[in-house]
């Protein structure tokens, strides 16, 4: 039982065609093992409503002749059709009755009071062609997602950027107050940038024995430089890694959806009515906890007043690895769904619910990493701190030495 | 050498800053690319919300690159605008500073990695001209300005 294991090499039109086909398999298994039921409980039904009927007619039948004979005058007795209210019977059955035409409507979206119960192989199809269509509709999104394969294209440039090392961290330029410098020594940041940075360290000034102000203002650029470099390096990097959560999301997400359907084919393949559906447990997407784990870096992230680099580490560590899945990284499991039910009607409720948990699950994930993940990092870079982390720039009193500063350096 | 500045230093500095602004267009090229290639990575219709965030990162990182690399550009010019200057202000300072140059281009012509290459270490500094009649000693680094993402 599981995911047929062919996903992740899958395009996304395979996957689509591949989920499509799956979904018109289990609808038609659905259709091929409720038809017999279908036409059973219609044609229940429709014994249920005639007899009521017809007890309704006789019993007014009676009243009109105690009535004529009490008043000498023929009565005419009131004859009821079971669509006098336009219900097609549904209000002349009883309360249970009731209840099985309603859970037919809700599970099958069958009306069982309009079903005309002709031979079994007649009401297949139509269950196979009408009125179970919505379970195939029900995996229209899976047929959308994307090939995750293409997420090389986004993450692959940013690696040769970053590097494929552990995350760097974002380190804060102001010293804290006590005035201290609170930075950590820098570390080579990899990628493009490999030790470039720190090709500065024998120009700085004060170890070169350049004195005066625009010595000063030389090196506190020169010293702030590999710093810079590293704090951009890591938010490169984080991007990267919430890129290949995507990824990785996309992955278990296929998985799931396939497995539901693999599970759910089978469930209903050996669910007779009346009687227990498989064991078969679908897994919806148990991703959802620990990607909330994960996030959970960010979110203490301060976005004014310096970043927590150990949060950024503390979470993106999770994804910094080449090999480690987002899944394995977090000791996820998927969540048990049983797919074992009274009946057919049951067994299809819950392979229907757990690819709604499933999308849920996606939406959930989604709107975390956009905004505890992208956003923030977006904050960080273009928001009113990105001058003092991730850019190099010029200190505007260094760019007006140009002549003015001369003078005091001549001995 | 009149001058307690450190001629040759601020110099390797200029080149060490035009040359990290050069990487940073380098990088501006690669976060460009991952920009364009994030149109296939997110489900469409469901995951938009997340797309939209996943290039607003991108693009914050495209601009911080872009202004990293003309800050770096512009400060490389202006730390030889700085050597000019002094030497300006006397011109022993040009004649001595085009030996010292000469010199630790010829040192790093000679610095020659296993494969024969010349070593990246030690890069070769602009050739200075002491004699140049428009003050312009040291020829400033020329670069254009980085790309940026529409609307930024």
């Amino acid at each position: 039982m599981g995911d047929c294991g062919k996903t992740d090499g899958m395009s996304k039109g395979d996957y689509a065609s591949h989920i499509h086909d799956l979904a018109v398999q289990l609808k038609d298994k659905v259709a091929e093992k409720a038809a017999q039921t279908v036409q059973t409980r219609a044609q229940s039904m429709k014994s249920e409503i005639d007899g009521q009927v017809q007890y309704q007619n006789q019993e007014a039948q009676n009243q009109a002749t105690r009535d004529s004979a009490s008043s000498g005058t023929p009565v005419t007795p009131k004859v009821i059709s079971k669509n006098d209210k336009g219900d097609n019977g549904y209000s002349l059955l009883c309360p249970d009755s009731q209840k099985v035409v309603d859970k037919y409507k809700d599970y099958y979206k069958i009306d069982l009071l309009t079903i005309e119960p002709g031979d079994v192989s007649k009401i297949e199809n139509e269950l196979k062609n009408k009125h179970l269509t919505y379970i195939v509709d029900k995996f229209d999104r899976a047929k959308n997602f994307p090939d995750p394969k293409k997420s090389d294209g986004a993450e692959d440039p940013l690696t040769s950027v970053t590097g494929t090392g552990a995350l760097a961290t974002v380190k804060p330029l102001a010293a804290d107050k006590n005035g201290v410098d609170v930075r950590p020594n820098p570390s080579s940041p990899g990628g493009l940038f490999g030790n470039a940075s720190f090709g500065f360290a024998p120009t700085m000034a004060g170890s070169i024995g350049w004195q005066g102000a625009t010595a000063t203002t030389f090196t506190d650029i020169t010293t702030n430089i590999p710093h810079v470099v590293e704090s951009y390096n890591a938010a490169v990097r984080t991007v990267r890694n919430l890129l290949e959560v995507n990824r990785q999301v996309m992955l278990r997400a296929r998985k799931d959806i396939d497995s539901i359907l693999h599970d759910g084919i089978a469930a209903v393949d050996h669910c007779d009515d009346c009687k227990q559906g498989d064991d078969s447990a679908v897994a919806t997407l148990g991703i959802v906890g620990g990607i909330a784990t994960m996030i959970g870096g960010f979110v203490s992230i301060p976005v004014t007043g310096g970043l927590s680099a150990a949060a950024v580490a503390a979470g993106m560590d999770l994804v910094a690895g080449s090999t480690q899945t987002v899944a394995s990284a977090m000791g996820v499991k998927g969540s048990p769904n049983p797919l074992s039910g009274s009946g057919i009607d049951e067994v299809v409720q819950k392979i229907l619910k757990a690819a709604t948990d499933t999308f849920n699950a996606l939406d959930d994930i989604y709107n975390t990493v956009a905004t505890q993940g992208f956003d923030k990092i977006d904050k960080i870079t273009a928001g009113a701190n990105r001058v003092d982390y991730v850019v190099l720039h010029p200190d505007p009193n260094f760019m007006g030495v140009t002549n003015k500063n001369a003078d005091e350096v001549i001995t | 050498m009149t001058t307690a500045v450190p001629l040759p230093a601020v110099l390797r500095a200029s080149t060490h800053l035009h040359q990290m602004g050069q990487i940073y267009g380098d990088v501006i090229t690669q976060v460009k690319t991952a920009h364009d290639a994030t149109g296939e990575v997110f489900e469409s219709g469901h995951g938009d919300a997340l797309k939209a965030a996943c290039e607003g990162a991108i693009n914050a990182l495209w601009s911080a690159a872009a202004d990293s690399h003309d800050n770096l550009f512009n400060t490389s010019v202006v730390l030889v605008r700085y050597v000019n200057a002094v030497c300006d202000a006397d011109h022993t300072n040009a004649k001595e500073l085009d030996t010292q140059v000469d010199a630790i281009n010829q040192a790093a012509g000679r610095e020659e990695s296993s494969n024969g290459l010349p070593d990246g270490t030690v890069p070769r500094l602009p050739d200075v001209n002491p004699d140049d009649p428009d003050g312009n000693y040291v020829p400033e680094p020329s670069d254009d300005p980085a790309e940026r993402p529409e609307g930024s």
